[in-house]
Parts: C-alpha cells; structure tokens; sequence
C-alpha cells in the first residue's frame, strides 16, 4: 500500500474546513451579542446623560468602562477562535494518524 | 528498503499518536459555576441596593455596603487566582482582571462620594452584569475534552 500524500493533504485540509465552518454559528451569536449589548447599553448611557442623570464626568468614566469591557470582548473572540483552531488542527492530525496507521503492515 | 519505511512508519505513527495540539485549556465546570454564582451576587447586590433603598437618610452610605463589597471583591479576586494558575490561559485572565479592575473603581467612587444614584446603580450592574457574562463566555467556549 502507498501512501498518498497528496489525499492525506487534502483530507486534512478539509478537515480543518469543516471544523472552522462548524463553529461560525458559535462565532457569529457571541459577536451579536457583543453587538446587541453594546447598542443597549450606549443607548441607555446616551438616555442618562441627555435627561442629566449622570454628569459629564461620569459619562467619560462610562466610555473607559466600554472600552474595558470591548477589551474583555476581544479576549472572548481569541478563546473562541483558539478552540476551533486547536479542534481542527487535532482533526487534521487525526486524519494523518490514521493514514500513517493504515500503512503499517503490523 | 522495506526495514527503513517500517521504521519511518513506525517513528510517523508515534509522531501523531503523541502529537495534540492545546491553544486553551481545557473547559472548568467549578470555574463556570463559581463565575455563575458571582454573577447572581453581584446582581441581587445591585438590584437590592437600587430596590431597597434611597440617598435621602444617608440610606446609600457607603458603609451599609462594606460585607457585599468585601464578599464580591474576594469572589472576583478568587476566579482571576484560580484562572492564573491554569497554562494557556492569559485571555481568561486578562477578562478576569478587567472584571476586578471594575468593580473596584465602582467601589472606590462609592466610598469617596458617599452615595450613588440609581441611574449609576444601574450602569454599575449592566457593566458588572456583561463583564461577567464575557467571562462565562470565555470560559464556555473551551474543549471539554
């Protein structure tokens, strides 16, 4: 038996695809979340402040806030896409273990 | 010939049995259920001090708060511990010690004026309430296995 290092390549290749492809509904519900959150809680800052029941001061204060939690946000989207990039660099390995085993004649 | 591609196949075979790759560690039920349970406290601890009292009559002072601040301040500095301690973990602890950091300035401005006004009780809940929310994201999204 030969081993085709062309279809294990490809294989693998599509591996990865199928993984990362997966979880881009995972992907896609937290950014809308991010999204959603965010628009709720401008919204609700901008309200405060227009009705003076915050002050300026703590306005700004909000916007550093923001950008802590668009910090945290950003965290979020590196975990996600780490775990889908070590899932399917497992996939990936797994399919070469499996063409390498193939070949072993014991 | 054939002794050297068995040796190659077998030195492969061992190559990717042995070879996982980890970016992130692995998901922590205790972790998300104690990010669950801070959670809940820091709500019910905004939600009551917005539904139960007023600035008027020195209701809001500072020192009514001193345990609820204590007890989340300790929760909070216990999950950025725990996630410290854990390899591959510097997004975690990243959201970790931003939580903390909020929260603290949030404590800080309430024992410098004394009082607080609802509509900075609800911002301080909504920012608390989505930090938290990031962490058990963060937290969600990693291999179980």
């Amino acid at each position: 038996m030969k081993f085709d290092i062309n279809e294990t390549l490809f294989q693998m290749l599509g591996a990865i695809k199928q993984t990362v492809g997966e979880n881009w509904p995972e992907v896609k519900s937290a950014m809308n979340d991010f999204f959603q959150g965010r628009r709720t809680r401008l919204e609700l800052l901008a309200d405060f402040r227009i009705k003076n029941q915050i002050t300026e001061v703590e306005f700004q204060s909000r916007l550093v806030d923001e950008k802590l939690l668009l910090n945290s946000e950003l965290h979020v989207i590196a975990i996600i896409s780490k775990a889908v990039a070590q899932k399917a660099a497992n996939a990936a390995i797994d399919i070469l273990n499996k063409a390498v085993k193939a070949l072993i004649p014991f | 010939m054939k002794k050297r591609i068995i040796i190659l196949s077998m030195f492969l075979a061992v190559i990717a049995n042995s070879c996982k790759v980890t970016l992130v560690p692995n998901y922590d039920g205790a972790i998300a259920t104690q990010i669950d349970n801070t959670l809940k406290i820091v709500d019910s601890f905004y939600l009551t001090m917005l539904e139960t009292t007023k600035n008027k009559n020195n209701d809001r002072a500072y020192f009514h708060f001193i345990n609820s601040y204590i007890n989340i301040e300790i929760e909070l500095q216990s999950l950025l511990d725990k996630n410290r301690v854990r390899p591959l973990n510097k997004n975690s602890i990243a959201i970790c010690e931003n939580t903390l950091k909020q929260f603290q300035k949030y404590k800080s401005q309430h024992k410098t004026d004394n009082q607080i006004s609802d509509a900075n009780i609800i911002l301080n809940r909504m920012y608390m309430h989505d930090e938290l929310v990031r962490m058990q994201m963060g937290e969600a999204f990693k291999p179980t296995n």
